[in-house]
This record gives C-alpha cells, structure tokens and sequence, in this order.
C-alpha cells in the first residue's frame, strides 16, 4: 500500500483573495522573466545593444575630454588635432541621434524575436484557457503583455540611449551639457517612447494573429522591411515620394530628424533615390498620423484577436 | 438537500451548423457529479458556457448564483471555480510550482501566498520534487496533476474537470480518480467530471448527468442508476445447472449463462420472489452456492437512456482510452 505522508493531505486556504489583482503587472513581469529564461537568444540579442551603449558612451566622454584638451592646448598643432577629433566625433545630440538610428534595429531584433510569441504561444498551447479561467478581462491581459514588449523595447533602446545621456551628463565640465542641451535627453525619451510603443503595438497585434511564432517573427519584418521596399518602389515609380509614408523605417528617421534637427546619418535609401539628401521629404505631420493610425490598427486587431481567445462568440 | 451548484435552463449552441447544445436544461447538486457522454456529446462546451469563455445562443445558466453571460460576474465565478481543461495548455519555459504560483496571483492571492498554496496543492497531487522542472518535460500523467493542482490552487468550492484521465496509465488513473474522489467526497468541493470514461465517474461520483448529441438524455444519483433489480438474480450451483436450467425454462424464466456454472435468471413478470428458484433446484439434486440480486452497472443504466433517445451508440465511444481494460465489462 502507498504510504501517506501529511504532505499529501488537502489544506484549506486561509487567506483573503484580492478583488482586482494587478493582473497586468504579474503578466507583464512573468513574461520578461521568461524572456530572460533562455540564455542565448538574451545573450546574441542584448549584446550588440550593449557594445552599442558602450562605443556611444565612449564617444561622448572623448567629446567632452577634448574638449576641455583643446581648450587647455598650448600649441597650434595640437589645438588642430584636437578640434579634428572632435568634428569627427560630432556633437552630443549627433551621437545620441546616432546612436538611435543603430539601436533601432537591435531593438527591432529583441522586440520581434520575443515579443512574436507573447500571444502566439497562449494561442498554440490553449494557455488562454489558463489564463481566461482566471478574473482577467481581455484588456488587461493585452496591457500584461504589452508591458513585458514596453519592457524589451525600454531595454534595447530607451535604457542605452539614457545612459549615453548620463554619459554626456557626468563627462561635461560644468554640467554644461545639462545646462544647455537637456533638450536632447527629453527628445531622446520621446522618440524613443514613441518607437517603444508603436512597435509593440505592432508586434503584438501580430503575435496574436498567428498561433506560430515564427510565422509571427517573419510577418513583423515583412511588414517593416518588405513594405519599406515596396514603398521605394512605388516613390521610384511614381515620383512622389509622399508614398515614403507608407514605411514604418522612413517615418521614424524623418521624426528623429525633426527631433534632433540634424541629417540622418547615412540617409534613407529612399531619399539618395530622389536625391531628396537631407530635405524631408513630407511634412512631418504626416509621419505622426502614420505611426498613430499603425498603432490603432494594431490595437484593433489586438483586441479583436485577444476578445476571441476569452469569448468565443 | 443544499442549494444546486450549477443551474442551466434551456441552453442551446452552435458552431456553425453544428449544433453543440440543443435545450439543455438541468440542476447540477452539490457534491461530486459526473458528466457522461460520448465524444462530440457538448460536455466541454457546456463547461466552457459556464465559464463565460463561450456564449450561448439561448437560454441562461448561473454557476454559484452568477450568470456567465455578464462581464462582471463572468469573473466572480472564475474565482469562485477551479477549471482543469482538457488540452496541453501547460505554459513551456516556467516550472510546474513557477505556474501554479502565476496563476494563483493572477486569481488575487499575494505574493508569498500564492507560492506556499502552490506547494501545498503540488504536494496534494504528489509531484515532489519534479515540480522544479520545467513543464514540456513533464510526462502526460504528471501535466494531468500539475492542470488539477493549478485549478486547486485558489481553493475554489466548484470544480470542473474536463477529461481529467485522458492519457494516463492505470496505476496513474487510480491515483488521480482517488484525488478527485477526495475532493468531491471529503474535501466538500462541487466536483463536475466531465468524462466519457463509465468507471472514472462510477467510482468517484455521486450524481450522473448523462449527455449525448447536445441534450441530457438522464440525471440521476449512481444509487439509483445502479440500483439491484429484483427481477434478475445472479446465482452459482456447485454442479452443471442443466437440469435446473430445463425446469426453470419451463416455467418461464430466462436464463443466461456465466461461466463457472453461474446463471443470471430473470423471472417471470409478477414474480420477485426467489424461494422457488431454490426450491426447484433442490428438487433437480442441484446445489445453489451463492444467490444475489444483480445489481446494474453504470453502462447498462447509460446505454438504457440513450436508447430512450432513440441512439444508438458504439460502445467503443465510452472507452477508447481507458488503459486499465474492459472495466466495463467486469462491471456487467
């Protein structure tokens, strides 16, 4: 006969279960933690994110140290070699402008590569069934898993891009950096606020459309870098390079542009086609609508997907 | 007799043109109750419509006083009832105790309770220590515990259980049939078990609703499905029971043989009386040994009512996956 030992015997629950838990918070952090489950992918997709983060850093106190070098110079040579680091390294709000424009697509990377099977993977497992027997209402698992996609996108591109401002912060002489540029750290928040929330807008809406998270993973850039080249395609052909608008890549560089006021760095591709060079090429308005109507839609489809997994009508 | 757990009245759904429920209408009591019916019978949408993840075309059903048909009382009932689903829905990368926790929170439990209830409700369904491993390793019998111990692990006084045995090997379904038995029977939980498995429900359930093509064909308690008929008695004889066989026959009995010299004799419509039986024996020099009324099995009262219904249904559809074999025909 199996022996019985105390630990097999039913206890009651002697606690108070709360009314509204913070459902979102618990999803949201539940799934960053499992992000982080898999060592590899956090290692190959952060790391570039990192060694980013540190170059940037490393520019910006080069900067800031030659500066106060050039200034102390005695001799005319090393005053010119000074002032020629220091345009080669460009000014503060040019590296952290810089600096974004690389991140983005690491950011993209993590944010797809994770973010693709937040919803995904529940479908495929039938985990809505765990989760929807619960007292969790289909917004509040949407923000759960928004949260944990807000959270890698804050990681790969928002955390970094405030550290090179820290950076810049701390290596200026006289907090002249804080003094007069604090703009481009608010800038910096905001672009990369608003790149955080569209593309996990996006990247759920997507993950909840599949029940495969690699199908998932290949939509998201297909939607980014597929219809950036099909947008090339119809400027080329029709000569109006407003259809520019229709690509996630051009509206943001045209934002970050306007924000930073300073030229891209390497240029969209669309615009050396149309030999357009640094003029924007649509009012930047147009821009803002785009990125919000993308993330309407997404929102749309996220709830109209999430709605289904709860209540099937 | 206390309050029915669950109410339904006239509950119809479809999918499409297949129509899952058509009219069903009927009081769960409290206490361990099984759902009986073939594949296909509506049991998972019905449990599904109670949980507010379905809704209904017509008709309303409450589960603890609440109607699932309203947001807000939809999640009222989801933490007043435990729902162990029928698919693999474990969440791979987290341990069994990680889940069971998450899931805990996500009911209202704190923090720090809601890991001490993991473990308590893990060590209930005996896992040990493979509760620290991570839920794709877990073997099918071992998911089935971790599933029932996350729909435990807020203490809720109903359970529903779809399928709770599909897959599991006999020594595994005992050990499972003897938890569910437990709660139902001595833990005082509204246990529903959803199953098409007739001995899974015969051993751990007091009440029997038996569904089939959308509709509840009976409901009643097992002590009545089972009850001994009077009219059919179960008899052994130390010698070949030919000639008693012949005497009785005459007199209008019928007679079916079992083996080792056993006989399942009905008697005559109006007679309920056995004396006779033995007294002819002992005129014939024959020996009875061993004399019982037969009591029915669950199939027998299952089969019966769908027969009522009018359908006819493959055996084969009660049982495909019961690994201890044909239980059922042990019980007849």
């Amino acid at each position: 006969m199996k022996a019985t030992t105390h630990t097999e015997i039913y206890r009651r629950y002697g606690g108070e279960l709360r009314s509204r838990p913070a459902v979102e918070r618990i999803l949201g952090w539940a799934g960053l933690r499992m992000a982080f489950r898999r060592k590899l992918p956090a290692l190959i997709l952060f790391t570039p994110s990192a060694i980013t983060a540190l170059v940037g850093c490393v520019m910006v106190h080069l900067r800031f140290m030659l500066a106060e070098r050039t200034a102390e110079a005695e001799g005319r040579a090393a005053t010119l070699a000074a002032r020629g680091i220091q345009e080669l390294l460009g000014d503060t709000a040019e590296n952290i402008h810089r600096f974004i424009q690389t991140e983005q697509f690491f950011a993209l990377l993590t944010l797809a590569w994770y973010g693709s099977h937040l919803i995904a993977e529940d479908r495929r497992l039938s985990a809505n069934l765990l989760y929807f027997a619960r007292p969790i209402t289909p917004l509040r698992y949407i923000l759960g898993k928004w949260l944990t996609a807000l959270a890698l996108g804050g990681l790969t591109l928002m955390v970094p891009a405030l550290m090179i401002c820290w950076q810049a912060a701390f290596s200026s002489p006289d907090w002249i950096f804080l003094k007069e540029s604090s703009w481009v750290i608010w800038r910096t928040i905001g672009f990369c606020a608003l790149w955080i929330v569209v593309m996990s807008s996006l990247v759920l809406a997507i993950s909840s459309a599949f029940q495969r998270k690699g199908l998932a993973l290949m939509c998201t850039f297909a939607l980014v870098f597929l219809v950036q080249g099909i947008s090339l395609v119809i400027v080329q052909v029709t000569g109006n390079p407003n259809y520019g608008l229709l690509s996630l890549i051009e509206n943001f560089q045209a934002i970050s542009e306007w924000l930073f006021h300073k030229p891209n760095i390497g240029t969209s591709i669309l615009r050396q086609a149309q030999g357009l060079g640094h003029q924007p090429a649509w009012n930047i308005e147009g821009s803002f609508w785009t990125l919000g109507l993308i993330t309407f839609l997404s929102w749309v489809v996220l709830w109209r997907n999430v709605k289904r997994m709860e209540v099937i009508a | 007799m206390s309050e029915p757990a669950i109410r339904i009245h006239d509950l119809h759904k479809a999918y499409g043109s297949v129509q899952a429920l058509r009219g069903v209408t009927l009081s769960v009591p409290a206490g361990p109750v099984g759902l009986l019916g073939p594949n296909g019978a509506g049991k998972t949408t019905l449990l599904k419509l109670l949980l507010g993840m379905l809704e209904p075309d017509q008709g309303q059903a409450t589960i603890a006083g609440l109607n699932p048909d309203h947001a807000k009382e939809r999640l009222g009932i989801r933490q007043r009832v435990g729902y162990m689903p029928e698919s693999d829905c474990l969440i791979p990368g987290m341990s069994a105790v990680e889940l069971v926790a998450l899931l805990g929170r996500l009911t209202g439990m704190p923090p720090a309770d809601a890991m001490t209830r993991a473990h308590e409700v893990l060590d209930y369904v005996q896992t040990g220590e493979e509760r620290y491993r991570k839920n794709e390793e877990y073997s099918t019998g071992m998911k089935q515990r971790i599933k029932l111990a996350q729909a435990l692990v807020h203490d809720p006084p109903i359970l529903l259980l779809d399928e709770p045995t599909n897959g599991l090997d006999p020594g595994g379904r005992n050990d499972f049939l003897d938890l569910v038995s437990d709660l139902g029977r001595h833990q005082g939980k509204h246990v529903l078990l959803c199953t098409h498995l007739l001995p899974d429900v015969e051993r751990t359930c007091d009440h029997v609703i038996v569904m089939n093509q959308g509709t509840v064909v009976r409901q009643d308690t097992m002590a009545n499905l089972t009850a001994t008929s009077a009219s059919v008695m179960r008899v052994e004889t130390e010698q070949d029971p030919e000639p008693w066989v012949q005497v009785l026959t005459a007199r209008g009995h019928q007679i079916h043989s079992l083996p080792k010299h056993g006989l399942l004799v009905t008697l005559p419509p109006g007679t309920s009386d056995a004396d006779e039986l033995l007294t002819l024996a002992a005129q014939v020099g024959v020996t009875v040994t061993a004399i019982e009324p037969q009591r029915a099995s669950l199939e027998e009262a299952f089969l019966e009512a769908l027969d009522a219904q009018g359908v006819l249904t493959d055996v084969q559809d009660l049982e495909p996956e019961n690994p201890a074999g044909d239980e059922v025909e042990e019980l007849l």
